[in-house]
C-alpha cells in the first residue's frame, strides 16, 4: 500500500510492522514525531506494545535494555543531545549482545544550537559495537527498521541496530512510501525466544565485570559478530528483494563503471549528488557518486572495490573532527592506501546547509583540477 | 602464558556450548577461608535451633542439616564472627585460628 | 506467600544467593541482598546499580541464582521500569518481582532522576536502597545520604560532612509512591515482612535499609549488627512504614543516648561535646514530634 509520508513517519511504520513490543521513548527536534506517531496509534488500540514516555533520553535508553532483555522487542529513536546522553548504554547494550533498533535522526550537536542536521552525533556513535545503516530516503528508512530486528537478532550475531536518516530533510519532506503487508513481515520476523535474557526459569548474571583478558574477549567476540554481520546482511537484503522487489546493497554506486572522479558520501544529500552528476554526464563528464549505506561493520573490501579505477576522489563528510578534519576521509584513504589516487576532503552542510546540485558540480570539478591531496571547507 | 597475535578473521565468536557469550561453571565457588584470623564453634549441646546465625550470616554459610542444626561451612565462611554476637543462648565460640598482628 | 515468616521452614530452603563473593567480611549490604531472596523467593529478579554490590559477581563466577543485571550508576529505576514493561508486553509480569538493589549514592544522588520517574510513573518496582550512608565503592567518599559530622575521605576531620542528610522514603512518599519505608539488617525480620508487604503493592514501593559498613563506618566486623541497633535504639534511624501518606512506627525507640551509638562507630571519633549535644537535642526534638503524631513536620537527623 503506497502513501505519501515524511520520514519520521515511516520510521514509526517500520516500528509498528515489526511488531515491537515495547516502545521507551524521550521526545527531541527533529525526532519527536516518531513517538508522537506511535502514541495516536496506541490512543487508537492500533498498536498495541507497551508506549512510555520516560524522563530522559539516558532512561528511554536503559528502559530500552531492560525490556530487550525481559524478551520484548523495543524501539526507540532520538536524535543528537539525546543521543549523546545515551552514549552512555550503547557500548553496553552491544556488549550484552541485546538486540534492538534503534533509529536516530541526524542533526547537529550544540555549542551553538543548531536544529537541522550534519552527522556528527551519528559518527559519534561508531564505536559503540551497533550495526550502523545510514539511509538516503523515506523508504530506505522503513525498510532498514524491519531488516535491523531480522540481521540484529540472528542467533549468530545478536547486536543492536542503528538506524539513520537526517533531520529535516527526511524528517519533515514527504515522500511516497509503500507500506508492505503486515503478514509478509510477520512471516520474515517472527518472534524469537532469547537466547540471553532475564527469565526466572533460566536464570543469568548479565553485565557483570571482566577484566584484562577476560574483557578482550568479550570484545573480541563482539567485533568477530560484527565481521560475521556483513554474510547474515547480505542474506536478508536478498530475502527482502525476493518479498518487496526493492533491492539494497551495503554500498550505493552510481555511474561509477567508467568514472574519472567520484563523489564519496553519506546520507539524503546523496540524492542532490546524483542529480549533479547526471548534469555534469550530459555535459560528457565521467563522474560518480558512491553512497556507502552500511557503515559498522565498515565495508573496506566494497568500497576499494568500486573506487579501483577511480583517478579523483572528492571524499564529502557533512561532519567535523576539529583538528583532524572529516571523519569519513581517514577511513576512505585507509580503504584506498596503496593506490596512488587523488583523495580530497570536501567538508560541507554543518549546521544544515540547504545544499544544490552547482555545490557538488564545484566539488568534483575541484578534485578533478587538485594537485596534491587537499581539504576544504564549503561555506 | 605468552600473548599469542591472532588474525582478526580466525578469532571464534562461541564460547562453550557453542553459544556467543561466557558462561561459568556450575557450582563455582571461591574459598573465602584464608580471610579468617577466627573462626566459630558451635557448641551442639547449648544450640536451640533458632537459625538467628543462619539469618544474620552475609555469606550463607549456614546450612541446616537434617537435624535441624546450622552447621558453618568452614570454606565459604570469613570470619566475620556476627553469628557469635547474635546467638541468642550465646553457643557459638570464636576460637583462633592464625596469629593476630601486633598493634 | 504467607504473611508469617517461619524460620524453621525457610531454613529448609536452598541458599539463593550463596557465598564466596568479594564483598568484605561482615559486609550489611551483601546480607540484605541475602534477606531480599530470603524474602521473595526464586521469582526475582535482581537490578543492580554500580557499586559495591557490582563485584559480587565477577567473571567467571558469579553467587545469584535468581536473574540479575548490572546497569550503570544512574539508571536503576529506568532499568527496572524496562524489565517490568518488558514482561508486561510477553505477559510473564505476573509473580514475578522486579528489585533494584541500589546503593545511597546511586539513589541519593545521580540516580534520582530514574527514581523519580519510575515512581512517578507507578510501575510495579520494589526499589531497595541499601545506605551505608557513603559512596563505599569508590574508597567512602561522601554522599547525600552521609549524617551530619561524619567523616568520609571527602569530608574528613576536623570539619567531617556540613550538611546534614536528604530523607528518600519521606522523599518519595511525597513523589507518589503508595509505599515507602525505612528498615535496618539488624532488624531482618522487620525487614523481610516489608518487603513482603511492598511485593503484594500493585505498584512502586521504596525501601531505605541502613547498612552499617565496616571500613566506612570504621567498626569491628562483630560489632555491626549491634551498631545499627544502637542507630535505631537511639532514634537516629527511625524505623517507620509510609502507605499512601499515612505513617504506622514500627519500632519505638529506647531512647538511649547518641553518645552510645557513636562511640562504636570511628566515623564519630572526632565529635567535640557541642556537636555531640546538637545530635541528641535534634533527635530528641524530633521524637517529641513524632509521638504527638506531627510526622510531616518533624525535624530530621
Amino acid at each position: 500500500m503506497k502513501d505519501l509520508m515524511d520520514g519520521n513517519t515511516a520510521a514509526a511504520w517500520g516500528a509498528r510492522l515489526s511488531k515491537v513490543k515495547s516502545v521507551p521513548c524521550f521526545p527531541i527536534t527533529p525526532a519527536t514525531e516518531i513517538i508522537e506517531v506511535i502514541a495516536s496509534w496506541e490512543a487508537k488500540k492500533e498498536f498495541t506494545g507497551e508506549f512510555y514516555q520516560v524522563e530522559s533520553e539516558h532512561s528511554a535508553a536503559s528502559a530500552a535494555l531492560g525490556s530487550a532483555m525481559a524478551g520484548a522487542r523495543t524501539f526507540t529513536a532520538t536524535s543528537s543531545q539525546g543521543l549523546m546522553l545515551m552514549h552512555e548504554l550503547l557500548p553496553m547494550i552491544s556488549g550484552c549482545r541485546i538486540p534492538m533498533v534503534l533509529v536516530n535522526v541526524s542533526r547537529s550537536l550544540s555549542a551553538p544550537i543548531s536544529l537541522w542536521c550534519d552527522h556528527n552525533d551519528i559518527m559519534a556513535m561508531r564505536d559503540s559495537g551497533w550495526i550502523t545503516f545510514i539511509c538516503e530516503r523515506n523508504q530506505e528508512v522503513l525498510d532498514s527498521i524491519i531488516l535491523g530486528y531480522k540481521i540484529g537478532e540472528n542467533k549468530k550475531i545478536l547486536l543492536p541496530v542503528l538506524v539513520n536518516m537526517d533531520g529535516f530533510t527526511h524528517s519533515f519532506t514527504r515522500t511516497e512510501v509503500d507500506i508492505p503487508d503486515q503478514k509478509l513481515i510477520d512471516k520474515f520476523i517472527p518472534h524469537q525466544e532469547l537466547e540471553i535474557g532475564l527469565d526466572v526459569k533460566k536464570p543469568m548474571t548479565l553485565g557483570i565485570p571482566a577484566m584484562g583478558l577476560d574483557y578482550m574477549r568479550y570484545r573480541a567476540q563482539v567485533n568477530t559478530a560484527m565481521l560475521d554481520s556483513f554474510a547474515v546482511i547480505e542474506e536478508a537484503h536478498k530475502e527482502w528483494e525476493k518479498l518487496t522487489g526493492r533491492k539494497y546493497d551495503i554500498i550505493d554506486e552510481y555511474n561509477l563503471e567508467d568514472a574519472e572522479a567520484a563523489i564519496v558520501m553519506i546520507g539524503a544529500n546523496t540524492s542532490i549528488a546524483k542529480a549533479a552528476v547526471k548534469k555534469m554526464r550530459e555535459d560528457g563528464k565521467k563522474v560518480g557518486v558512491l553512497r556507502i549505506r552500511l557503515f559498522r561493520p565498515f565495508p573496506e573490501e566494497r568500497i576499494r572495490k568500486a573506487l579501483e579505477k577511480i583517478d579523483s576522489i572528492a571524499v564529502i563528510d557533512q561532519n567535523i573532527s576539529p583538528g583532524i578534519g572529516g571523519i569519513l576521509y581517514p577511513e576512505i584513504k585507509m580503504a584506498m592506501y596503496g593506490t596512488q589516487k587523488r583523495i580530497n576532503n570536501y567538508i560541507q552542510g554543518l549546521g544544515g546547509n540547504f545544499l544544490s546540485e552547482q555545490d557538488f558540480i564545484d566539488i568534483l570539478n575541484d578534485v578533478m583540477k587538485s594537485k596534491k591531496d587537499e581539504k576544504k571547507w564549503q561555506m | 602464558m605468552l600473548s599469542k597475535l591472532i588474525p582478526e578473521k580466525k578469532i571464534e565468536n562461541l564460547g562453550k556450548k557453542g553459544i556467543p557469550y561466557g558462561i561459568s561453571e556450575e557450582g563455582s565457588l571461591v574459598e573465602r577461608a584464608s580471610w579468617r584470623t577466627f573462626k566459630p564453634v558451635t557448641d551442639y549441646t547449648k544450640c536451640i535451633k533458632c537459625g538467628m546465625c543462619w539469618l544474620h550470616c552475609p555469606d550463607a554459610a549456614y546450612t541446616v542439616g537434617k537435624d535441624g542444626f546450622p552447621e558453618c561451612d568452614s570454606k565459604t565462611c570469613k570470619g566475620c564472627l556476627i553469628c557469635v554476637g547474635v546467638c541468642p543462648v550465646k553457643c557459638i565460640k570464636a576460637e583462633q585460628e592464625r596469629g593476630v598482628a601486633k598493634k | 506467600m504467607t504473611d508469617a515468616f517461619n524460620i524453621k521452614e525457610e531454613m529448609k530452603k536452598e541458599h539463593l544467593l550463596t557465598g564466596g563473593t568479594f564483598a568484605c567480611s561482615g559486609c550489611n549490604p551483601i546480607l540484605g541482598t541475602r534477606l531480599v531472596l530470603i524474602a521473595l523467593g526464586k521469582n526475582t529478579i535482581l537490578v543492580n546499580t554500580a557499586g559495591c554490590m557490582t563485584l559480587t559477581a565477577t567473571w567467571p563466577f558469579t553467587p545469584y541464582k535468581v536473574p540479575w543485571v548490572h546497569g550503570a550508576i544512574e539508571n536503576g529505576g529506568a532499568l527496572a521500569t524496562g524489565i517490568y514493561r518488558g514482561l508486561k508486553a510477553i505477559g510473564k509480569d505476573k509473580d514475578t518481582h522486579v528489585v533494584v538493589y541500589a546503593g545511597d549514592g546511586a539513589t541519593y544522588d545521580i540516580g534520582l532522576q530514574s527514581l523519580s520517574g519510575m515512581i512517578y510513573r507507578q510501575e510495579k518496582v520494589i526499589y531497595v536502597c541499601y545506605n551505608n550512608c557513603q559512596l563505599a565503592n569508590t574508597g567512602h567518599q561522601k554522599s547525600a545520604a552521609t549524617p551530619q559530622y561524619a567523616r568520609t575521605t571527602t569530608t574528613p576531620p576536623p570539619i567531617g560532612n556540613q550538611l546534614p542528610r536528604k530523607h528518600m522514603a519521606k522523599m518519595m512518599a511525597m513523589n507518589s509512591a503508595p509505599y515507602c519505608a525505612t528498615a535496618c539488617t539488624s532488624f531482618p525480620l522487620d525487614f523481610i515482612m516489608k518487603l513482603r508487604k511492598a511485593a503484594k503493592i500493585n505498584g512502586p514501593s521504596f525501601i531505605d535499609l541502613l547498612a552499617p559498613c565496616e571500613p566506612g563506618w570504621i567498626v569491628e566486623p562483630s560489632q555491626l549488627i549491634n551498631a545499627g541497633k544502637l542507630m535505631v535504639e537511639s532514634g537516629m534511624w527511625p524505623l517507620y512504614e509510609i502507605e499512601n501518606k499515612k505513617i504506622t512506627i514500627n519500632h519505638k525507640p529506647k531512647m538511649i543516648p547518641v553518645r552510645e551509638a557513636l562511640k562504636i562507630q570511628g566515623r564519630f571519633k572526632h565529635l567535640t561535646e557541642e556537636q555531640t549535644s546538637e545530635i541528641q537535642e535534634t533527635v530528641i526534638k524530633e521524637w517529641e514530634m513524632i509521638t504527638k503524631g506531627r510526622f510531616w513536620e518533624s525535624e530530621e537527623y
